[in-house]
């Protein structure tokens, strides 16, 4: 009787599957190894190996990415708030046609203000022709 | 030249190949391996509250898909052998033939 319970238990460890618990992506970080020696892995002894064989993938893998990975950037945020509120304070008194308004004085109509603003969209003309006009190779 | 990939590895590639499949991102797949002498390799994903069974071909893709999307393999030119050892448990070496 007693070695019949070592048969049937001897047995159910051969047949019974092997299950790994449930495990999720660990992040793509592969640790797998390379080996450049072909024959390494026939010549090793593993009686108790299972083999499916060498498979190539199915017609469904196609050589392109069937997808993009896209990664989530950092956009926004206080400082980027900050900066286009500065950029239209600037440009709102830039164009402003009357002139600056400092602490309740109105200075009205500045040439040479109009000439500095003049010059700084003839500046910004430039840059944003650089960009959109930039040399492609 | 020759790959080894570990549980982990195949586990990952699953991962990927079913977040490709269901638009979603590999973290959010649980996978669960097993092997069965009688029925070979398998596989259960567990995908928006959703198991989908996927069997030893699909495997061999997955891992397939897996070193095309992040190691920048062809496909085309990898043999995938998937392995189960009693210690070492489920594993792979992949064959990547010359041009």
């Amino acid at each position: 009787m007693k070695k019949l319970i070592i048969v049937f238990a001897l047995l159910f460890s051969l047949v019974a599957p092997h299950i790994s618990e449930a495990r999720g992506f660990s992040g793509g970080h592969s640790s797998f190894s390379r080996s450049s020696s072909f024959g390494s892995h026939s010549t090793t002894t593993r009686s108790s190996t299972y083999h499916s064989g060498y498979k190539s993938p199915s017609n469904k893998v196609s050589g392109t990415r069937s997808y993009t990975r896209s990664y989530p950037t950092n956009r926004g945020g206080f400082w980027s708030h900050a900066a286009a509120f500065g950029a239209g304070t600037f440009f709102g008194s830039m164009f402003h046609p009357f002139g600056g308004h400092f602490y309740g004085h109105s200075y009205g109509f500045s040439m040479f203000g109009f000439l500095i603003d003049i010059v700084i969209l003839l500046i910004i003309i430039r840059i944003l022709k650089g960009i959109f006009t930039r040399r492609r190779y | 030249m020759e790959l080894l990939l570990n549980e982990q590895d195949i586990v990952d590639s699953v991962c990927v190949y079913m977040a490709a499949k269901e638009y979603t991102n590999p973290e959010k797949v649980d996978v669960d391996l097993a092997f069965n002498p009688s029925n070979g390799f398998f596989a259960t994903a567990l995908v928006h509250d959703r198991t989908v069974n996927l069997n030893e071909q699909d495997l061999i893709d997955a891992v397939a898909v897996y070193l095309r999307d992040y190691h920048n393999f062809d496909p085309s030119r990898l043999l995938v052998d998937v392995n189960y050892h009693e210690n070492e448990g489920i594993f792979a070496s992949v064959q990547v033939k010359d041009y």
